[in-house]
This record gives C-alpha cells, sequence and structure tokens, in this order.
C-alpha cells in the first residue's frame, strides 16, 4: 500500500515520540524506585525536629509515603500522569511549582553555554582543520586542552575572584544586578523575559550575569567539541566532492560554506543533543558556586533535606529535557540527511 | 584565500567582545533604588525553601520569614526575655497556664488589626500541621482569647520555658490565612505570600532572590532600617565574599581565614551568634555506653589544637555541655586533652581493641577536620575510629529511636533560644526522643529538669540549670568541643557601631540591621 511522504513522516514522528514516552516512563520507575529504597526516614524529616510519633504518622500520610513499595509506585504513576509531582517534605507547597521556578534559571544557562561553546568550538575547529599543521595549531591544541582541563570549580572561583572582584568587569554572581531594572516574569529567565518584552538594558544585565558561569558550564564541552568538529572538517576537506568543488575553482570560504560546513552538521548537531542534556545535569556546581537558583541548586538542596519528591521531580524533568532534546536532534537529522529520511520513512 | 577563511572566527570573536563589552556595560548599574532611599543586600547561604513562619525549624526559613513577622516574647540585647507582641506575660503557680497580654498598636500589614484571635489560630495552626515548628510548642494543649487583647495558653504539664519558647513562634493574620485555607491550610500560599505584622513587607520572592519593603506602621518603625532589604542566596563562602568586597551585597557571612582579606579590602567584620561544635556520644547502645569510654574520649582531643588551627582561634573551648556565654553557666574548668590519663581510664576498665564509629557531615571542611584529629588523637592510645559521612536528613531519622543513635555523632548545635534550661530539657530528658542526641536517661538530670521546668522565676531556674550541667559534666554525657561566633562582613552602608542583631535562634537579624547615616 502506498502512503503519501507527510503520511510517512508523521508515523515515524510518532514512533518516536512513543518511544520517547516509554523512555521516560522507565526513567520515572527508576527513579521512582531507586529514591525509595534509600535508607532514611523521610516522615521524620518532614515532621521536623521534637515531633512525636503521631505527628511523624501524619507527615507520613501527607506525603504518601504510607503503603508498601508497589502501592506507592502505582499512586505515583497515577499522579504523574495527571501531572502532579507530590508535595514537598521541605516546603510542604507543590513540586511543580518549586520546578516551575528552577528550569527557566537552568535552561538559560545551558542555552548560552551551548551556543558559547558552539561559537568557540565550531571556528576554532574549522581553523584546525584549514591550517592542520604548524605552530600555531600546536598552540590552540595546547590551549584547548590546558583551559578545558582545568577544575571547573577552581576556574569558577579564580574567575569570580579576578574577573569579578577584583577588576570588575563581571558580576560574581546572581543572575541580575538588584534594584537595576524589573523586567516582567513571562517565561521565569530574565534573559529571556527581557528579550520578550525589548528591555535592552536588562538583557545586557542578565548577559552580563551569565557570561561567567556559562562560559565555565561550556568549557567542560568545548574540548571535546573541537576535537570532533576538527577531525569531521578535516574528513569533509578531503571527500571527492570537495576535491572536485576546489578544482572548479571555488575558494576556502566557499568550500567551507557550501561544503564542508552542511558536512559537519550531522555531528554537530549531535553533540549538541548530547551536550544538551549533559550541561542540565553538570549545572549543579557551577549554580552553586555562582548562586544560581536553579535545577542544580534546587537538587543539592533537596538531597540534603532528604525531599524525596523534588528529587524525584527534579530528575525526572531533566530526563524528559534530554529525551525530548535527543528526539528533536533525531527528527531534523532524519529529515534533513536523505540517507536516513530513506532508511526510517522510505521516502 | 587567507583573508577569507578567517573571517568566521574573526566574526564569532567580534560576537563574543561585542556581548562581554555589552554585559560590562550594564553590569556598572546603580544597586540602590529609584527613590534613593537605602538598600540593603545580604549574602544569605542556602535554600529558604518557604516563608510559611510554620515551617522556621529550618534555621534558613526562620531568617527570611522573621522580616515578615512577629513573636509574642523575644530577648533583648542583654539575653533577657521580654515581651514583644506581648506587652505582658505571666505563669499560673503551677505553670500550666501561660497568660499573655497583647499590645494594642500592632497591625498586620493588611492593615487589620493584632487579636488574641490571630494567636490562638497560629499555635492551633501550628499543633495541627504537626510539622516545622511543633517540636518547640510540645506540651501545647490548647489557648483561649479571654479578651481581644489576652490569650491564655494552657499546657498539658508544667512548663515555665513556654514563654522562650514562643520567642521562636510567628503569629500571622488568622482571617488572611483563612482566606487562602485551601485543603492545606494555607501552607501553599504562605511558601510565598506574606501574612505578617513584622519590620517588613514581603514585595518578591523570585527563585533565590527574596526582597522586603520597610512598613510604615510597624508598631517599633525605625528610620535607620532600610527602606528595602534584599536577601540573596550566595551558599558559596568565597563567591559571598567578593560579591562583599566588589559592594554587590551589603552583608555575608565571613570565613574565619577570609577576616584579613575583608578587613583590608576596607570592609568591617563583626561577630555575631555562636554555635558549639560538639560530639554526641550514645549513652544507652554500644561501646559509647560505658561511662569509661566517654570520659577517655572526652580526655583524647586536642581542644586547643582544633580551635587553633581548625577554627583559626576564633572561639572559646567549652566548658559546660551549653555553649560559652550563656547566664546561668556552671564553674566548671574548659576542656583540655590529657592522653595518659585517658589512656589510664581504658586501662584501669580493661578496656582493649577499642573501635569506635563516627559519623559526621563532609559538606563542612571544618568537621572534616575535626573528624580526623580525633582519629588521630584517639590513635595515640590505641582505640581506632572510624569515620563515616551522613546527611542532616538522615541523621534526624537515626535519633527516633536510641537504638540507631550514632555511636558517635559530630554536630555543629545552636540553642533554639538562649535559654540555657529549653536545650537541657529537649536534649537530656529521658522522655524527649527525637531530640536527645545523647540517648541519655538519668533519673537524677529527669527530676531535676522536672524542677526547671515549674520553676517560674528566671533567678530560681539558674541554680537548677547549674545543677544539670555538673550532673551531665559528671556523667560524661557529650562531649562538647568549643564555641564559634559566626564572622558576618558589612559594607559601609551598614552603620559602623553595628554588633549583629540577633534572633532568639541566633541567627543575624537582617531586619534589623541599621543604616549608616
Amino acid at each position: 500500500m502506498l502512503t503519501s511522504t507527510p503520511a510517512r513522516i508523521a508515523g515515524y514522528v510518532g514512533r518516536k515520540v512513543a518511544g520517547t514516552i516509554l523512555t521516560v516512563l522507565v526513567l520515572a520507575v527508576a527513579v521512582f524506585i531507586l529514591i525509595q529504597i534509600t535508607p532514611g526516614d523521610e516522615a521524620v524529616a518532614a515532621a521536623g525536629p521534637g515531633a512525636t510519633a503521631e505527628q511523624i504518622e501524619q507527615q507520613r500520610e501527607q506525603l504518601g509515603l504510607s503503603g508498601s513499595l508497589p502501592q506507592r509506585l502505582v499512586s505515583f504513576i497515577g499522579s504523574l500522569a495527571t501531572g502532579n509531582l507530590g508535595i514537598s517534605s521541605a516546603s510542604h507547597g507543590p513540586v511543580t511549582d518549586v520546578i516551575a521556578a528552577a528550569v527557566p534559571v537552568t535552561t538559560e544557562l545551558v542555552v548560552v553555554s551551548v551556543i558559547l561553546s558552539v561559537l568557540v568550538a565550531v571556528p576554532l575547529a574549522a581553523l584546525s582543520a584549514i591550517r592542520a599543521s604548524g605552530r600555531g595549531e600546536e598552540l590552540r591544541r595546547f590551549l584547548i586542552v590546558l583551559v578545558c582541563g582545568l577544575p571547573t570549580f577552581w576556574l569558577a572561583m579564580m574567575l569570580q575572584w579576578v574577573l569579578g572582584a577584583k577588576l570588575g568587569w563581571f558580576p560574581i554572581s546572581g543572575r541580575y544586578t538588584i534594584g537595576a531594572t524589573s523586567v516582567p516574569t513571562i517565561t521565569g529567565s530574565t534573559l529571556f523575559d527581557a528579550m520578550l518584552v525589548g528591555d535592552w538594558s536588562a538583557m545586557g544585565d542578565a548577559l552580563a550575569h551569565i557570561a561567567l558561569p556559562a562560559t565555565v558550564l561550556s568549557l567542560g564541552f568545548i574540548g571535546p567539541a573541537y576535537r570532533i568538529l576538527r577531525t569531521e572538517f578535516i574528513t569533509a576537506a578531503h571527500r571527492d566532492f570537495v576535491t572536485v568543488a576546489r578544482a572548479a575553482g571555488h575558494g576556502r570560504f566557499q568550500l567551507l560554506r557550501r561544503h564542508i560546513v552542511p558536512h559537519v552538521m550531522t555531528p554537530l548537531l549531535i553533540l549538541v543533543g548530547i551536550e544538551f542534556g549533559s550541561l542540565f545535569g553538570g549545572a549543579v556546581l557551577v549554580e552553586s558556586v555562582f548562586a544560581r537558583d536553579g535545577l542544580g541548586a534546587m537538587l543539592t538542596n533537596a538531597v540534603a533535606q532528604k525531599d524525596s519528591t523534588v528529587v524525584i521531580g527534579g530528575v525526572l524533568v531533566i530526563g524528559i529535557i534530554v529525551v525530548v532534546v535527543n528526539l528533536l536532534v533525531d527528527v531534523v537529522q532524519t529529515l534533513r540527511d536523505p540517507r536516513l529520511r530513506s532508511a526510517e520513512m522510505g521516502v | 584565500m587567507v583573508r577569507s577563511s578567517l573571517r568566521l572566527p574573526a566574526i564569532a570573536g567580534f560576537v563574543a567582545v561585542t556581548a562581554v563589552a555589552l554585559a560590562s556595560c550594564a553590569a556598572q548599574a546603580p544597586a540602590d533604588g529609584a527613590s534613593g532611599e537605602t538598600t540593603l543586600v545580604v549574602a544569605n547561604r542556602n535554600e529558604v525553601t518557604t516563608l510559611d513562619p510554620s515551617q522556621t525549624s529550618y534555621l534558613q526559613v526562620d531568617s527570611a520569614v522573621a522580616p515578615l513577622y512577629d513573636t509574642l516574647t523575644t530577648y533583648d540585647a542583654d539575653g533577657n526575655l521580654v515581651g514583644s507582641l506581648a506587652s505582658e506575660f505571666s505563669f499560673d503557680e503551677d505553670a500550666t497556664h501561660l497568660t499573655l497580654t497583647l499590645r494594642d498598636d500592632v497591625v498586620f500589614h493588611d492593615g487589620a488589626a493584632l487579636t488574641a484571635a490571630d494567636v490562638v489560630y497560629t499555635l492551633d495552626r501550628i499543633q495541627a500541621l504537626g510539622t516545622g515548628i511543633v517540636g518547640q510548642i510540645a506540651g501545647y494543649a490548647g489557648a483561649e482569647a479571654s479578651d481581644e487583647h489576652t490569650v491564655v495558653i494552657s499546657l498539658d504539664a508544667p512548663d515555665a520555658l513556654f514563654a522562650a519558647k514562643l520567642s521562636r513562634v510567628y503569629i500571622v493574620n488568622s482571617a488572611l490565612v483563612a482566606e487562602h485555607e485551601g485543603d492545606d491550610q494555607a501552607q501553599s500560599w504562605l511558601l510565598a505570600n506574606d501574612a505578617g505584622s513584622g519590620p517588613y513587607s514581603l514585595e518578591s520572592d523570585d527563585a533565590g532572590t527574596i526582597t522586603y519593603t520597610r512598613f510604615a506602621d510597624y508598631f517599633d518603625y525605625a528610620d535607620h532600617r532600610a527602606a528595602t532589604l534584599v536577601l540573596r542566596r550566595i551558599d558559596e563562602l568565597g563567591a559571598g565574599r567578593d560579591e562583599l568586597i566588589s559592594g554587590s551585597v551589603d552583608a555575608a557571612s565571613v570565613a574565619t581565614a577570609d577576616i584579613d582579606t575583608v578587613e583590608s579590602s576596607g570592609l568591617r567584620v563583626a561577630t555575631g551568634g555562636s554555635s558549639e561544635a560538639i560530639i554526641w556520644m550514645n549513652n544507652s547502645t554500644g561501646a559509647t555506653s560505658d561511662p569509661a569510654v566517654r570520659a577517655a574520649l572526652r580526655l583524647a582531643y586536642d581542644y586547643q589544637g582544633g580551635l587553633d588551627s581548625i577554627r583559626g582561634g576564633v572561639g572559646e573551648i567549652n566548658s559546660t555541655v551549653l555553649p560559652q556565654g550563656l547566664a546561668c553557666a556552671a564553674d566548671l574548668p574548659a576542656a583540655e586533652q590529657d592522653l595518659d590519663a585517658a589512656a589510664k581510664i581504658l586501662d584501669d576498665a580493661d578496656i582493649t581493641d577499642l573501635e569506635l564509629t563516627m559519623r559526621y557531615q563532609p559538606a563542612f571542611e571544618e568537621q572534616v577536620q575535626e573528624a580526623t584529629l580525633l582519629q588521630s588523637n584517639l590513635a595515640e592510645i590505641g582505640v581506632t575510629l572510624n569515620l563515616e559521612p551522613i546527611a542532616f536528613a538522615d541523621y534526624l531519622t537515626l535519633l527516633t529511636d536510641w537504638s540507631t543513635v550514632p555511636e558517635l555523632m559530630l554536630a555543629g548545635e545552636g540553642l533554639p533560644v538562649p535559654e540555657a534550661g529549653v536545650m537541657l530539657s529537649q536534649v537530656y530528658d529521658s522522655s524527649a526522643v527525637g531530640t536527645n542526641k545523647a540517648a541519655f536517661a538519668d533519673d537524677e538530670v529527669d527530676d531535676l529538669i522536672a524542677e526547671l521546668k515549674q520553676t517560674p522565676d528566671a533567678d530560681d531556674r539558674c541554680a537548677v540549670t547549674q545543677e544539670i550541667e555538673t550532673a551531665l559534666d559528671e556523667a560524661d554525657a557529650a562531649m562538647p568541643l568549643y564555641t564559634i561566633p559566626s564572622n558576618i562582613g558589612f559594607s559601609a552602608k551598614v552603620a559602623a557601631d553595628e554588633s549583629a542583631p540577633l534572633l532568639p535562634s541566633g541567627q543575624i537579624d537582617f531586619a534589623d540591621l541599621r543604616v549608616a547615616e
């Protein structure tokens, strides 16, 4: 039976989405079970010091901690289906509110870090491919290994001290200058909200605050990305179609723009997809050092306070972001690569 | 050819430089509001999970809630219990009923007047929630409003310390909270809303940054308070120090090692509050239930070395189980290391091959060093000390059963209120499961604590307190190390004679910081 191209694409996307939902479900069950089997009694922590046995039991009921593990798992999955992540044992408020406040803060940091790392890694890799030997290349590689190999925590503290406290070029921590501006809350991200309302002063302020943490966060990715992309650039530069184009008189920039960069886009997309996920997980330390109340800071606090509903919710949200980004990368990659499109959709 | 090959990196470089330039310009924006009135920004460590005043057992919440609310009683600068919202308070003869007369000039932030009904509602709400500060009002049986400004609180058993405990209980606007009760007694609403009468009202709570506005109708209004107070979450001490030096914050905790750096930048560092480093020993189970082991442990630790090398010499070696500097302290000698005496005690008791386990919180670098120091000290007398990290929330769960109370636990302890009797009764009463960190049970001490609770007169309680401290010392019930003050750095915007005002919990009272003229 012949099927139209849009229907095949829809079928492919549908299969991918179904797979993603299944992945999220498995992740939810795994995270829930892992948290539940860790030692300690959350009801005691929730009731607070000096609470009576009755008050502890009251908390156990209210937080849904009574009943067997399978019962609680079924209840958890049921709640999850309705978007209810439960009650935080630390704040005694809905977990969704806690997460909703933290996600935009981490998202803006990760997005800026990804952009920054692409802006640095791609040109450097391209330059290295064009000039693959010589002292300049050796120096580039040495510097990349040196800077990207520095311990994140130490580097963050040094940047704060030198560029923030001593030279005053950048704010040391936080997300915006207190009292300098007031941007209406739309997404919860000061940077994106300032862009949306066209408040360029506030946007500059938010960019200033995000510059150091984004730099530190992106450094861990720039090194590996540079190495992979450099190889891809060199490989692409030696492909037959590039040789033909060069013979046809195309200049270096033209070769790069028309033939080599499109070829490198596929691994770049994959790298960005991987980076997006890993940066969400890796933002914990950076958020703590730069005093940004995002998912990382939220999870650190929740673990310390044994606030398992927030831990489960936070891990789940990060997991969902990772699989959704990977889904998008998969779909975009398949749509733009004829070989994949043919294999996956038959079109 | 060469020129075009460099264009891509050049464009990227230009974008980066432009962004940095734009960002740096924006970073110079002024910190004060347009009104020109002073804004004080305070660096606050750790997350404020809620602004619900029922959750102030968590000290970070206590700090953040204090500017918004008032308590019935409080402590003055000399450490005396005095009225706050209550103009007068007194116990009946057997200390089972506490009568409080409320001030008649207090209004909440929405303009409603404070009445006795608000006090009754607040206490009943905490009791019904069964969480947070509820442990502080243990023994609360009920309250009744005799008239608009008089409340009588009934207790299950005599407790002359109850008035002191009320200094941690914040009173809410009952009508406003009831309006938002929902199905969780307004816990969700109070997460980020204010129903208080305090010196500041809540302006905003934005992901780690809480902004307060000075309340013009506050009963104890003072111009010296900042027009706007901002609490910014900054967990790392290093970041707080750098922000202080750069002028972005006006008050921040300063590590002892950083005091010189901060002061050399022309800023002032004051000390305030105090907590004690203490090693709790399980008195009822395991090797530490043997009094000889406890006595030997107390003699083994290098107190002076620990204070000098780990705490930078700032603080005082403890002489009793309570933090130094409290009124009514018993006259006991400061703890001192004597390894020969420690070894002899173990020899005399035929204790050999002793192996102990101590829990500690690795998040605190000082604890890691202190645990290692004790491990090294004990090795000198042939005792093996194993170290196991633990999170505080997990530690709390171990306290509910004396058989699971850690053999040894290194902790930092602050007093719930600056009243010795409150800590002694919560920690060393044999019926106090959950807060009795030493798993300690002794009939003599129980009797003394009961006597303490039946003694409304503060001076009379002093003598009983000293008896308890002496009994605990003789029993080697715990191993207090030293009392450590907090160092707070201030910018020039804070009054120069500011000595760091304190909340009853020992936290810095940021709402009472005075702005420099």
